[in-house]
């Protein structure tokens, strides 16, 4: 048996490293007792897991990972000056596009101006958020806008031809919104347009006022900034987390007991690791809570680095709360653990 | 198709092929692969010894950034061990780079690991297959180890107690358990090696 025992002593190891999984298994004491002969029997030869263990049963799991970061690619320079001539084009071209048609809707709008129509069974807002991109109101022409343009004194691209009469929602859904309830058709003329102006519809951030712009703000850009909101929402709690984490052991040791409890408290108990369940207790202890401090020292457990002292404070609270026989049994087993809290129990057992 | 069949078959391969795909192609799929499996362990290590977790966030990324070309030019027998040696060196690079500075320096380290003459121990991945052959050595090696190192390496290997065990039994922390295993292993193992050269 013992040769059989000093063979398995002896086997190289080939146990691959702990996975991050196995891991967090293994120190939070929900891995059963199989895998944790096979992770010790690995550690034995394994610093790199060993010392990764040790620091996090001293320091507890991480709230946060280290991520990896997309490798930069080193393209050659005439790739970036190649790229930059293209977006210069494209854009140039897109916004001459833009320029052209804007002049083309509003001399066509304009024109039609007198004899616009809205129809109240047309598309409500909620349909025309449900299409691919979100179109800024197209702006409502006033009649000197109107004039300048029938005059032919417009500016940007050429007027077009082509004046067919079309559907004011087209181009403009806001101008629905602003008139909700109305069943009779609404004409569209200077006296309503101020007033839809003059509402306070909140359609988009991007929304503008100018007569002649025409924004288009894609909706995976909203959903976008939305993630990102969330995303640095989620960095902030992070960080607080580890001031917090960070932070209780020095207000501690400055004596601000209620201050380290209240950063303490702020962490989720099943988060907390057994360093932060011993200055839990510590502090409950220091501010004469005993019933609690004994609760939270029972957390730390016994594999833990802090279990001696966990032990210690234990046995203070036990006697503060008239319990002497209970902290002579946790000072008589301190004094059989190798710890610097040994010979302290043992004046205590005196 | 052919790019995801590519990430499959890296997926299975061992550390020693990961590394021949980056020191050949410059993989960063397989520097990517090994990231996620010694990333954790990396800063589990920097954290031990920065005692700081933002510092020691900052030193993976730093040690990884660098590891393509350290691969290229070092002889890496066992990946572990010698990514655990680059990790370590470089945090304690940082430590003395922050006592120059005038920080303190946190108190992360444990005795036993910081003797040198143990890192290259450590470092040297001594051949343990010779050592099987010695069985009959054994018992008197074992006599030889510190008290509690012999202790350790009877409860954990003959008994097969775990650490938390070894920690109640003896009263030790699980540092100290670690420490006592793989320091009574390794002075074994020498002395069976110092035998085993004698007979020869």
């Amino acid at each position: 048996m013992a040769e059989q025992n000093n063979h398995t002593m002896l086997r190289t190891d080939s146990q691959p490293c702990l996975s991050k999984a196995q891991l967090v298994d293994y120190v939070q004491g929900t891995m059963d007792k199989p895998a944790i002969r096979l992770v010790e029997l690995h550690l034995v030869d394994c610093p790199l897991c060993a010392d990764a263990i040790e620091a996090f049963y001293a320091h507890g799991l991480p709230a946060k990972w280290p991520e990896p970061v997309k490798k930069h690619i080193a393209f050659p320079k005439w790739y970036a000056a190649a790229a930059s001539i293209t977006a210069i084009g494209v854009s140039l071209s897109v916004m001459w596009g833009l320029q052209k048609e804007m002049a083309h809707k509003n001399e066509t709008m304009a024109n039609s101006a007198d004899t616009l129509t809205i129809e109240p069974e047309h598309p409500q807002p909620s349909v025309l958020e449900s299409s691919e991109f979100y179109q800024t109101p197209n702006p409502l022409v006033s009649a000197s806008q109107k004039d300048a343009i029938l005059s032919g004194n417009t500016t940007g691209a050429g007027v077009l031809a082509n004046q067919d009469t079309f559907n004011a929602t087209q181009l403009n859904p806001l101008a629905i919104q602003l008139a909700p309830g109305n069943s009779e058709p609404m004409q569209l003329n200077d006296e309503n347009q101020d007033a839809a102006l003059r509402e306070e519809v909140v359609y988009d951030s991007v929304v503008s006022a100018d007569l002649l712009s025409l924004q288009m703000v894609p909706k995976q850009n909203r959903a976008m900034n939305n993630q990102v909101k969330k995303e640095a929402s989620r960095k902030v709690e992070v960080v607080e987390d580890e001031k917090t984490r960070a932070d209780y052991a020095s207000l501690y040791a400055s004596g601000s007991y209620k201050a380290s409890l209240e950063l303490l408290q702020e962490l989720p108990p099943s988060t907390r690791n057994p360093k932060e369940w011993l200055y839990m207790g510590k502090n409950l202890f220091a501010l004469a809570q005993y019933q609690e401090a004994v609760e939270s020292l029972n957390k730390v457990p016994e594999v833990a680095t802090y279990y001696a002292e966990a032990l210690w404070y234990k046995g203070l609270s036990l006697e503060g709360l008239g319990k002497a026989p209970e902290a002579q049994e946790v000072f008589l087993r301190l004094s059989k653990l190798n710890s610097e809290f040994k010979k302290e129990a043992e004046k205590k057992l005196k | 198709m052919a790019f995801l069949r590519i990430q499959k078959n890296l997926a299975g391969f061992s550390d020693a092929q990961l590394l021949a795909e980056i020191r050949e192609n410059g993989s960063s799929e397989a520097l990517g692969l090994l990231f996620e499996r010694y990333s954790h362990l990396i800063y589990g290590v920097c954290l031990k010894v920065l005692q700081d977790p933002e510092a020691s966030r900052d030193a993976v990324m730093d040690i990884w950034a660098d590891l393509p070309a350290k691969m290229q030019r070092s002889e890496i027998q066992l990946l572990r061990n010698w990514l655990w040696s680059v990790a370590r060196n470089h945090c304690l690079m940082e430590l003395r780079k922050r006592n120059k500075l005038g920080e303190r320096q946190p108190l992360g380290l444990d005795s036993d690991m910081e003797n040198p003459g143990i890192l290259n121990l450590i470092d040297k991945n001594l051949p343990e297959e010779s050592i099987e052959a010695d069985l009959q050595g054994l018992e008197s090696c074992m006599e030889t180890l510190k008290m509690e190192q012999r202790d350790c390496v009877r409860l954990f290997y003959q008994e097969e107690k775990s650490y938390k065990e070894i920690e109640q039994v003896m009263g030790l922390s699980f540092k100290e358990v670690k420490s006592y295993l793989q320091n009574g292993k390794r002075n074994l193992k020498l002395c069976l090696e110092n035998k085993n050269g004698r007979a020869e």
